[in-house]
């Protein structure tokens, strides 16, 4: 500052005439601004503002002074003889001039010619998401965010307009400008239970989340080469500025529920059903007497739904002290979360701690360093529904569905309905353990060469280590005579990058040239060891006794390396600010490709024109801004696996006699892996059309873009190949994926004064991504657990990625479709049915309904099936495409309100026409054991001939249930009010007496409503979180919960 | 946009400089050395290594996990035959008693009952054709080199013997490869897959494997008992892809007689004579080597080893265990049905101690049941319907292979565990190489009383306790005895199907089938516990001799020719 002050000094020196001018900058609360730049107009001299706002300067009486901050409203004051001239700046409702991060670099939003979306930190904290993934639901055109499950820490899906891989369509995060590896932990699996997933990014505080941009179109993300295709997250946490010290406190506490419950038979229903079911199968009724009390309605009821979930509860604080002067400025930040799950037993805690520093060595040399460490804790249960679990069996979200409504709490068997244990047994027996740590930080360098450029070097590291721990309790059948089971998973990531940059900033007249040059390696490091111990004396010890185990399963230890090299450049040029041109190129080396591909060239070229600049348009009443944009471009994926091209021998052992009259395992090798010598990266190719419109002095701005991205060369995991080559399956690239699609974006200042204002944002996006060549015709997706024939999803070419494959349901057979019931009054019709309900009946000649699933089901009540091939019985051949698992559009609104020291919020956003496999329903309408749902009331009876539920029937196992059928499928569409957040900020008066900057308290309601036909817990689902092939699929997971906060937040 | 090299400042051209050398060591960089696993190209150097890539061979009859040929899924080949039953029609394997069987089921998909064979196949072309390279200095001597590729060898007839009796005409392929330009290939006539590569495979197995018992690996003798079952084999008659019968060739019989004479002249193996008494589990002299603790007896000649540790174990205790829902189990029908015969249980307390989970897949027949002879001990060892707990309690179960289970977990006994079960499965016994003889024998001349065909039989029914065959058998007489002999001897041994194939007895054999268990076998009341769907009434149909080609397979192989089998 000193300096700053000499050098003015001099200046001013040299002016005659000048009379010194002072005063003080401050924002609408009466605040002193530091650092307003305070400048005569047309010159060079300029000062800056100090810490409480107040500046000097030395003017002439006829200069005119420019005071400018970012985030304001430039004033421009005459000098006019005053000295002592007071400034309130305004903020500015100009988002144009906001400077927008890109990747390795900056731009003025108004010279972006790519497709970008920022979202500021307000908006990331407000819904108290636990990750920074999820809570970019609804907040951004073209990104949509699938929270696939309520487990505290477990990631979203986040899809960046629409699919563009089947190797999960996940966007590159980058935090502070360093590649995270967002790999979800692998679950620990144990037969048929396995862990919940935690995403590394709920180990990010989203409190020290300055704003987060995503990089939609070529243009933007080609600077990311091979791992762009699926969009770029930029994520930019918080850094001291100049000023006094300051102290920021947040701090929260919040209750979750559970929104809704599933609606199930009570005891009595219950019972009379089944007794029905077991009669239609030809099976001996129940128990007389339980039947008579279940009649009369005199049989308690048990929901396992209230015992497995709980009231949760959130508390969450931050503290932040952060300041700086022009040579070092600071951030340090600490956070603590602490929740309870809805479901018992399940919690997550967070411990974080950032410091974020950026230094001036000398006027040519700056440093600076972003560090974060955070340690998680997280205690699950088995509530997974992933693939692992049969139908989710085995998730005690499951069993509490399927659960007898008639079989005691206390129960430990019931044979009508437990099935081997309770829901309490299964929450009590099975236990997940994790504990996750991680260190992500940075140190850079940047030199001043000269005038307009500078060098940035660049080191950062990511260290995540993580310890899982498993054991099953003896209580559980499963671990029956293995008497407990430990088993523990400890990995190890470490992530090393280096990036060299080159910046050039230079403006020649009316040419305007930004340009980057650069380089980076990075080097990834995975490895683990798994152990597994069963039998226990007791389970007093858990995994923590392994010595004490009768089983030793041998350990596993496994590692891996992958490898990226990459040299990029872009150069952003304007003319006149009116003609806008942006070329980014990157060469990608990935070690995971095969030895002659393991380079790709990622290039795109962008096109802006401000038309709105033209001297033509300056009398158009109402447009303030008018941006035409243009883009076209590569970019890549690799998200594989390293080693995928190489022949491979794995090992194991294998058990041969011993010699001795016993058994031993010896060494075995065998090939594991194909070699693919052409492996090489996926390729996506994409065009964006759009324009920017500000209206109304840009106090309304609407952004369009039209998309189309071709997706080449597609990684296809496990893509079969005929098994006499030794090996089903191999990685290959394969095939072409399209993805069009629209993004809309409207922020609008609708009315903006002291005492009231309204702004809203608004997106709208729509995005379909088809098949347009494969392999093959089909390759069979979705979920497959051994009943549904080839899964419940086919990858079909020239349809929609996520369409459901399976047979069309055409009503329920009823009397009049037999001969044997013609001509009778309804009481022989009645009669003759009830006179052998498992009986079988012949279809009249010239019947053209359904057919029903097998021969043996020729008789009134049967659930019918279209018969595609009208070949007259149910075959493989008769299912069709019965719905689509990506959405037709999807929105988000929100709208802020300002009233005097009052602010409101609400939040809405929707996904609208995406359908869901409901797979819980396989085992809630079949009738051969267990609960079902409340609507199976509805069931065909002669009585009663429902054309719309078939009769019930114990011995369906496999039909209707199993025949995986549109009667599963669900439209998923909803609108939900996301957020609802009603703050008051203390008048000034009383905060300045308390001698705080800021007091303000909140109250927010987060997932309060949800509008929506679907019959599961919530429709944001997904049976395995990100994976593409098997989108849309509802297993009764973890359901999201309903949350209310209170909070405080404390500036001084 | 003209900027030339004045318009930068030296520093940059510096730095321009240092990335671009940078970049060719890029190459280098790049490469991948992965640490945990090698590759073809640096494997095949010692001995040792040979010796764990041949064992690896092994692994796609047995892995321990679910899928392996032995694994789970397998015994699913007698469904439907007079042997082998499923639960109640509440199964995967409708199909196959309604015979309604589709290329596209799991069984051949998802479970892999026909990528397993290729698999192996696959890993012993890689065994043979690399070890076969290696130089004869690093093996301890010649024989030791040719004994790894006789394994191999042997175990790649074993496959294919698996895959023609099952599929029909595969492709033949009797190299490693390496790459997806060779992946075209037709399928071929079985014999000429038994001609250039089975019977080659084992006769050189045969000549260049080890003497002496088998601890699981391939010997000179266990080559030549498949080799015997081979030419019983293709003695019999068959169905071609093509969906044709063909009568085999009968100058197999003599081949197969003397292979078997082979085994039974000069092998150490024998037949087990004594019982294993422990406490109140007797265990029959002919299942001592089936029972646990008995592994790699003097009777067992291909044994696949189960160890109880995960993913070593077998799963079949499981799959063959009794279904745990009351209905139709062994004649409980309702809660305590028991209680007036004296036992006072419930029907969740008949099944196990600990109430683990087991699923009913293949479970044995009340044909075969009443099939055995009063006083043949195999019959309760082959069909357990009861066993006892250490503490004397007496459990009904279902009717249950016995030899497919651990019995220590049904008594819930520690150290076991419902899918690490410490039981092996027993390819091939000697008894095989009787039975082998006597039936060949009988059919090179009829056999006459006293003779070696008629001792090969009288040693196995001695052993179960019964006595001589009467003498004076006509030679149908005789083959029908022996028939019988097979049936009782090989229960639950995934021997049935091919036995009625080969015998031309398919569908005769399936369609008067006894379904009803009833009091005096045991049951508590008569109750029919069969697979719904298995009415008897489907008659077997030609086509399903065959099991059809997974769906996948037809579609992927579609430009090379491929057609489903007949009937599909």
């Amino acid at each position: 500052m000193k300096n700053i002050l000499i050098v003015l000094t001099v200046m001013v020196c040299k002016l005659s005439l000048a009379q010194t001018i002072s005063g003080i900058v401050t924002d609408k609360n009466n605040l002193g601004i530091p650092g307003v730049t305070v400048q005569i107009k047309d010159t060079n001299i300029g000062v800056v503002t100090n810490f409480d706002g107040k500046y000097t300067i030395k003017a002439s009486s006829d200069d005119i002074l420019v005071f400018s901050f970012i985030g304001t409203e430039t004033q421009e004051i005459p000098v006019n003889g005053e000295t002592i001239i007071n400034v309130t700046l305004i903020e500015s409702a100009e988002f144009l001039d906001e400077v927008v991060i890109v990747g390795y670099g900056t731009v003025k939003k108004s010279d972006l010619t790519g497709s970008v979306s920022s979202i500021k930190a307000e908006d990331i904290i407000k819904q108290g998401a636990i990750s920074i993934d999820q809570a970019l639901a609804g907040k951004a055109s073209g990104v949509q965010v699938t929270q696939g499950s309520g487990v505290p820490g477990s990631g979203a899906s986040v899809k960046i307009r629409g699919i563009n891989s089947m190797q999960g369509s996940e966007p590159l995060y980058v935090i502070d400008g360093i590649p995270i590896d967002n790999t979800s932990l692998s679950p620990i699996v144990a037969e048929q239970e396995s862990s919940s997933q935690i995403s590394p990014l709920s180990m990010i505080n989203p409190s020290d989340v300055a704003s987060i941009e995503i990089l939609k179109d070529a243009s933007a993300t080609a600077i990311y080469g091979s791992r762009g295709a699926n969009g770029v997250v930029l994520v930019t946490t918080k850094s001291g500025s100049l000023g006094k010290g300051r102290i920021n406190i947040d701090s929260e506490n919040g209750v979750m529920e559970l929104p809704t419950k599933i609606n199930l038979l009570n005891s009595n229903n219950y019972w009379v059903l089944y007794n029905e079911a077991r009669i239609n199968a030809g099976e001996p009724g129940i128990d007389p007497d339980l039947l008579l009390s279940a009649q009369n309605n005199l049989l308690p009821t048990y929901n396992w739904q209230d015992i497995v979930f709980q009231t949760g509860t959130t508390s969450n604080h931050n503290i932040n002290f952060s300041g700086g002067n022009k040579d070092l400025k600071y951030l340090l930040s600490t956070n603590l979360f602490d929740g309870k799950g809805i479901v018992k037993q399940t919690d997550f805690n967070r411990i974080s701690s950032r410091l974020n520093l950026d230094a001036n060595i000398n006027s040519k040399i700056s440093v600076g360093s972003r560090l974060y460490f955070a340690n998680i804790n997280s205690n699950q249960r088995s509530t997974t529904t992933n693939f692992n679990a049969n139908t989710g069996a085995n998730s005690l979200i499951m069993r509490a569905l399927v659960t007898s409504p008639y079989a005691d709490f206390d129960s430990d068997f019931d044979e009508e309905g437990v099935e081997y244990y309770t829901p309490i047994e299964a929450l009590e027996g099975n236990l997940y353990e994790n504990v996750i740590s991680m260190f992500i930080g940075n140190v850079f360098a940047e030199y001043k060469i000269s005038d307009g450029l500078s060098f940035k070097s660049n080191f950062s590291f990511q260290d995540r280590n993580t310890n899982q721990r498993f054991y099953q309790k003896n209580n559980l059948p499963q671990a029956y005579s293995r008497s407990g089971w430990a088993k523990t998973n400890d990995s190890r990531v470490n992530v090393f990058t280096n990036t060299n940059t080159l910046n050039y900033i230079k403006n020649i007249r009316k040419h305007n040239f930004n340009a980057v040059l650069g380089q980076s390696i990075e080097t990834f490091k995975f490895s683990s060891l798994m152990t597994s111990n069963a039998g226990f004396e007791n389970d007093l010890l858990l995994f923590y006794a392994p010595n004490t185990a009768e089983f030793n399963d041998p350990d596993l230890l496994s590692y891996s390396d992958s490898k990226l090299v990459s040299f990029f450049g872009r150069v952003n040029y304007s003319y006149e600010n009116k003609w806008l041109l942006t070329l980014t190129g990157r060469i990608d080396g990935s070690s995971k490709f095969a030895e002659n591909n393991k380079f790709g060239f990622f290039p795109a070229i962008a096109l802006g024109y401000n038309i709105s600049k033209e001297d033509f348009f300056q009398d158009i009443e109402g447009i303030s801004n008018l941006k035409l944009r243009l883009s076209y471009g590569l970019s890549g994926n690799q998200s594989i696996q390293p080693y995928q091209s190489l022949d491979q021998l794995a090992s194991d052992t294998q058990g041969f006699g011993d010699g001795n009259g016993g058994e031993t395992l010896n060494p075995i090798f065998y090939n594991s892996q194909l070699a693919n010598k052409n492996l090489k990266w996926e390729t996506t190719t994409q065009k964006n059309i759009g324009f920017d419109l500000g209206l109304f002095n840009n106090s309304v701005e609407i952004n369009f873009d039209y998309y189309n991205k071709d997706t080449n060369d597609l990684l296809v995991v496990g893509n079969r190949i005929p098994s006499h080559s030794g090996f089903t399956t191999m990685t290959e690239n394969l095939g072409l994926m399209r993805t069009k699609g629209i993004d809309l974006g409207i922020n609008a200042f609708l009315i903006s004064n002291e005492n009231f204002s309204w702004k809203m944002t608004g997106n709208f996006s729509k995005s379909e991504t088809k098949i347009i060549e494969m392999g093959a015709d089909y390759i069979e997706s979705g979920y497959n657990n051994g009943w549904v024939s080839g899964g419940t999803q086919r990858l079909i070419v020239g349809e929609e990625l996520g369409v459901f494959f399976g047979y069309k349901t055409a009503g329920i057979s009823q009397f009049d479709d037999f001969q044997e019931f013609q001509g009778l009054t309804e009481q022989e019709k009645i009669d003759l049915y009830y006179s052998n309900p498992s009986a079988t009946y012949t279809y009249i000649d010239g019947y053209s309904g359904g057919v029903p699933r097998s021969t043996s089901h020729y008789r009134p009540g049967e659930q019918l099936y279209a018969d595609l091939n009208e070949d007259g019985i149910l075959s493989e051949e008769d299912r069709g495409v019965i719905g689509h698992a990506q959405p037709d559009f999807y929105f988000g609104i929100n709208n802020s309100f300002a009233i005097g020291n009052l602010d409101f919020s609400f939040f809405i956003d929707g996904v609208i026409g995406q359908d869901i496999a409901n797979v819980m329903n396989f085992r809630l309408m079949d009738f051969s054991w267990g609960q079902k749902l409340e609507s199976s009331v509805s069931r065909w009876t002669p009585e009663n001939p429902s054309s719309e539920y078939p009769r019930v029937d114990a011995g369906n196992f496999g039909a209707p249930a199993f025949r995986f059928s549109d009667r599963f499928i669900e439209d998923g569409s909803y609108i939900r009010l996301q957020n609802v957040t009603l703050g008051y900020t203390l008048p000034k008066s009383i905060s300045d007496k308390l001698k705080l900057d800021l007091l303000k308290i909140y109250i927010s309601g987060s997932n309060l409503l949800t509008i929506s036909d679907y019959s599961g817990y919530n429709p944001d689902v997904s049976l395995t979180g990100n994976n593409t092939q098997q989108m849309g699929h509802d297993s009764a997971g973890y359901p999201l919960a309903r949350t209310y906060r209170l909070g405080v937040t404390l500036k001084f | 946009m003209n900027i030339n090299s004045t318009f930068l400042p030296k520093n940059l051209k510096f730095i321009i400089l240092i990335l671009l050398t940078s970049i060719s060591s890029c190459e280098d960089f790049l490469e991948e050395v992965p640490p945990t696993f090698i590759s073809t190209s640096n494997f095949y150097t010692t001995q040792s290594d040979a010796r764990t890539a041949c064992d690896g061979v092994y692994e796609m009859l047995h892995d321990g996990g679910w899928n392996s040929t032995y694994g789970r899924w397998w015994p699913a080949i007698d469904l439907g035959t007079d042997d082998v039953v499923s639960k109640v029609s509440r199964t995967n394997f409708n199909d196959w008693f309604s015979h309604t069987i589709n290329p596209s089921h799991p069984w051949f998909e998802s479970w892999g009952q026909y990528s397993n064979f290729w698999i192996g196949i696959s890993r012993a072309n890689s065994v043979i054709e690399n070890v076969s390279q290696m130089p004869n200095s690093v093996f301890e001597t010649i024989e030791a080199k040719n004994s790894i590729i006789g394994e191999a060898r042997a175990l790649r007839a074993l496959y294919y013997f698996h895959l023609v009796r099952t599929y029909g005409d595969v492709p033949l392929i009797d190299k490693p490869i390496t790459s997806k330009d060779n992946f075209a290939k037709p399928r071929v006539d079985v014999n000429v897959i038994y001609d250039e590569i089975i019977i080659p495979d084992l006769q050189f197995a045969e000549t260049n494997c080890s003497e002496g018992l088998s601890d699981g690996h391939i010997t000179k003798w266990n080559s030549k008992v498949i080799l015997a079952d081979v030419y019983l084999t293709r003695a019999g008659t068959r169905r071609t892809s093509q969906g044709e019968f063909v009568q085999g060739n009968a100058d197999n019989w003599l081949l197969a007689k003397n292979k078997a004479a082979e085994i039974i002249s000069d092998s150490p193996h024998q037949l087990i004579e004594n019982p294993v008494i422990n406490g109140a589990n007797i265990i029959p002299a002919c299942g001592v080597a089936w029972s646990e603790g008995h592994p790699f007896s003097v009777e067992s000649m291909l044994e696949l080893s189960s160890v109880n540790v995960q993913l070593h174990g077998s799963i079949l205790s499981r799959e063959c265990g009794p279904f745990p829902h009351g209905v139709n189990y062994w004649g409980a029908g309702s809660n305590k049905p028991f209680l007036n015969i004296g036992y006072n249980l419930n029907v969740i307390q008949m099944r196990f101690p600990g109430n683990p989970p087991a699923v009913g897949l293949y479970i044995p027949t009340p044909d075969l049941y009443a099939s055995y002879e009063e006083g043949d001990e195999r019959r309760d060892w082959n069909l357990m319907t009861k066993y006892i707990t250490n503490d004397g309690s007496i459990y009904l179960s279902q009717p249950t292979f016995r030899k497919y289970v651990d019995i220590g977990y049904y008594l819930g006994n520690e150290n076991t565990s419902f899918s690490n079960t410490n039981n092996n499965f027993i390819l091939y016994r000697y008894a095989d190489a009787l039975l082998i003889y006597a039936e060949a024998a009988n059919e090179v001349a009829a056999a006459t009383f006293g003779d070696s065909a008629y001792d090969a039989v009288n040693e196995i029914r001695n052993r179960a306790g019964l006595q001589d065959l009467p003498s004076g058998l006509s030679q149908d007489q005789f083959r029908e005895a022996v028939w019988n002999e097979r049936r009782h001897e090989f229960a639950g041994e995934c021997k049935r199907r091919f036995d009625l194939i080969r015998t031309n007895r398919l569908a005769t054999e399936t369609l008067n089938i006894k379904k009803t268990w009833t009091s005096a076998e045991g049951s508590v009341n008569n109750y029919q516990n069969v697979n719904t769907l298995f009415t008897g009434n489907v008659p077997w149909p030609d086509h399903e001799w065959l099991m059809p080609i997974p769906q996948s397979e037809i579609d992927l192989n579609a430009e090379n020719g491929w057609t489903q089998n007949n009937g599909y």
